[in-house]
């Protein structure tokens, strides 16, 4: 079980090539300009089945989206920080 | 002992990513840490014998020949990557010693690291 931060957008190679490493029961975080896969309508397509997706609120609305826009949860700096107290395994 | 794996996927010419990862992976030997160093996308081009950033006055990656060979690093390249951009094995700078993996082994191979880093 790993978390996965994932900081480019979805035009940069490498924000794919992580979704791919992605297994289930894995946590994917998407922060910084990575929040703009919240909107994208077919985003659970590019992971596995299990694998679990955020992005970060904050870096969310301060791109201008609103909280509704988004395609999965949203979770601010707290649960952030929960989630890599709680995952030993970081990728990013 | 933990294991870290630097993943490269910058270019090997025009920026230090390459260079930083590699000193990065050095250092770890200080630590009760296994560094291995992992190529992707077009940081594979570095595996080339003929690659010498030098030329155009950025750092050469063959100061760093002697320590992946002092220390043993292992080091790695995506064959999928290697394919794309055409880099056949005589081409290949000995001194990296490297070893290849399919990209349908990353996931499992990715997740036997307790940290990943990629530059």
């Amino acid at each position: 079980m790993a978390l996965i931060i994932v900081k480019k957008s979805p035009a940069n190679k490498l924000s794919e090539f992580l979704l791919k490493l992605a297994l289930p029961q894995d946590k994917v975080i998407f922060i910084q300009d990575g929040v703009i896969f919240a909107i994208e309508k077919n985003l659970k397509g590019l992971v596995k089945e299990g694998v679990e997706l955020f992005a970060l609120k904050e870096d969310f609305i301060a791109r201008g989206f609103e909280e509704s826009e988004s395609q999965i949860p949203l979770i601010d700096y707290e649960g952030w920080a929960d989630l890599i107290e709680r995952d030993e395994k970081i990728i990013s | 002992m933990k294991k870290v794996l630097f993943a490269v996927y910058n270019s090997p010419v025009g920026s230090i990513w390459i260079n930083e990862a590699l000193r990065s992976a050095f250092g770890m030997y200080g630590e009760d840490l296994e560094p291995v160093v992992l190529f992707v996308n077009e940081a594979v081009l570095a595996v080339r014998k003929q690659c010498k950033p030098e030329i155009i006055g950025c750092l050469p990656l063959s100061i760093t020949f002697k320590y992946l060979e002092k220390y043993n690093t292992q080091v790695y390249a995506i064959k999928e990557d290697l394919e794309k951009y055409s880099i056949k094995e005589n081409e290949i700078e000995p001194h990296w010693n490297l070893k290849t993996i399919i990209k349908e082994e990353l996931p499992d191979f990715v997740h036997s690291f307790d940290k990943v880093v990629f530059f």
